[in-house]
């Protein structure tokens, strides 16, 4: 091996080291402020006197913020700079996000997941782009995969730590214990957004943790990778039916994605487990069995290359888990099984989805295109939690969606 | 009915998204 090559190794292991750690933390928050209103549900719907279709509008309404706020996000986080406008979004996502405990009514509720969504717009695109300040495009698509991975993660964490909450703080201080749960959730989101601003680095030169010799090296690849990018237009995006492609994979995806995340806690609840801590452990059960599987066809998609079979085969065994927890849903024990089945083919598919837009859109498309199916993607979060709700008037089997 | 949405994923996936697509870990994008 080089000095050259064991110096860009050992380089980028730093950088990995100071930067996705910290990064794959801040997406945990963020997932489990957008999701944890699912484990509130439980409930917060009798409190209010709330339906289950207000709830799935709420939960989904979120994404009809964040889809119209993300451009005008983008456009202030080149004016602001990645690092000050990735702890903006962070700090007002959390402030939003404990401020969900004075939601009194319907329209309240629809009110502040709207404002949920328009504070964390952009933060995705706002991470992907961070990264292009510190890796080429060559070595970035495996961190976007890791990056992502947090949703499972946040999933075993965060379910039995919002039971937990709800549990032991229902009640206490005139409080009930979902108000607990977004108060509990929403801190930690100021805390790391406050963080984020004196960690995070707005570019390699300010990098204090890096030799002279290594910032050197980390910005002559990325000017390498520079002088052969092309002028990027959104028209191309637009215009590209790749993009289209890949924003309909996308929003399918996030259909399921959201479909379970929201609806989870409510399906294990009718299993009729006891307490929310208990309803919290096996919720975690599917996340945990979608970060075991994520990594072996993560390793087994990276070692080949392969991307097209592995999400194919991934999502179908998925949707037929999600078939099978329907059919056998008067046992509890195989529908949580069924249900980590479908919940790996959603969750287990991210990691395998990201790096395909950056092969399959070459030149302009490229950029603009991967802004884009995120957007319209992310649209399949206002379907999701709603498809329960739509479903049931064609059908007698509580489980028929998922 | 999440279920169908995603097979519909997949399907659209097996057609649009080329065989030869091959992105390699840290090596560059290529088309085998």
């Amino acid at each position: 091996m080089s000095a050259n090559v064991a110096l860009e190794r050992q380089t980028y292991a730093k950088a990995d080291w100071r930067l996705i750690p910290f990064l794959f933390l801040c997406y945990i928050l963020a997932y489990l402020d957008r999701v944890n209103v699912g484990f509130a549900k439980l409930q917060m719907l009798k409190d209010l006197s709330l339906s289950d279709a207000a709830f799935a509008t709420g939960a989904g309404i979120f994404f009809i913020g964040y889809f119209f706020f993300e451009v005008p996000s983008n456009i202030l986080l080149k004016k602001f700079g990645a690092r000050a406008w990735i702890a903006r979004i962070m700090i007002s996502w959390g402030v939003i996000s404990g401020a969900m405990m004075f939601v009194r009514g319907e329209w309240s509720f629809y009110g502040m997941r709207c404002l949920l969504g328009v504070a964390e717009a952009g933060f995705f695109p706002g991470i992907i782009f961070y990264l292009t300040l510190w890796y080429p495009s060559r070595l970035r698509s495996t961190r976007t995969a890791l990056f992502v991975s947090a949703i499972a993660v946040s999933g075993v964490v965060g379910n039995p730590i919002s039971g937990a909450i709800m549990d032991a703080l229902s009640g206490k201080l005139g409080l009930a214990g979902w108000q607990w749960l977004f108060l509990a959730e929403g801190i930690p989101s100021i805390i790391v957004g406050v963080w984020v601003f004196f960690y995070l680095d707005s570019s390699i030169a300010e990098a204090k943790w890096l030799t002279a010799e290594e910032k050197a090296l980390l910005a002559a690849n990325l000017e390498a990778e520079d002088r052969h990018k092309h002028e990027v237009h959104i028209a191309d995006a637009f215009r590209s039916g790749k993009v289209w492609a890949l924003c309909a994979i996308y929003f399918t995806l996030m259909i399921g994605l959201y479909g379970i995340s929201f609806w989870l806690p409510t399906i294990v609840k009718a299993f009729g487990v006891k307490g929310y801590l208990g309803v919290g452990l096996i919720t975690a059960i599917p996340y945990l069995v979608a970060v075991i599987g994520m990594i072996f066809l993560s390793r087994s998609s990276d070692r080949t290359g392969e991307r097209r079979m592995h999400y194919v085969i991934n999502v179908s065994v998925g949707a037929l888990g999600l078939i099978l927890s329907g059919i056998f849903a008067h046992s509890p024990a195989l529908a949580i099984a069924f249900l980590s089945v479908g919940t790996l083919g959603v969750i287990g598919s991210m990691p395998i989805f990201w790096p395909i837009p950056s092969a399959f859109l070459a030149g302009t498309a490229a950029a603009a295109g991967i802004g884009l199916v995120n957007s319209v993607g992310n649209l399949g979060g206002y379907v999701g939690p709603n498809v329960p709700i739509w479903v049931k008037p064609f059908s007698t089997n509580p489980s028929a969606a998922p | 009915m999440i279920a169908v949405v995603l097979l519909i994923g997949a399907v659209i996936t097996y057609f649009a998204i080329p065989k030869d697509l091959t992105v390699r870990v840290g090596g560059p994008i290529e088309r085998t």
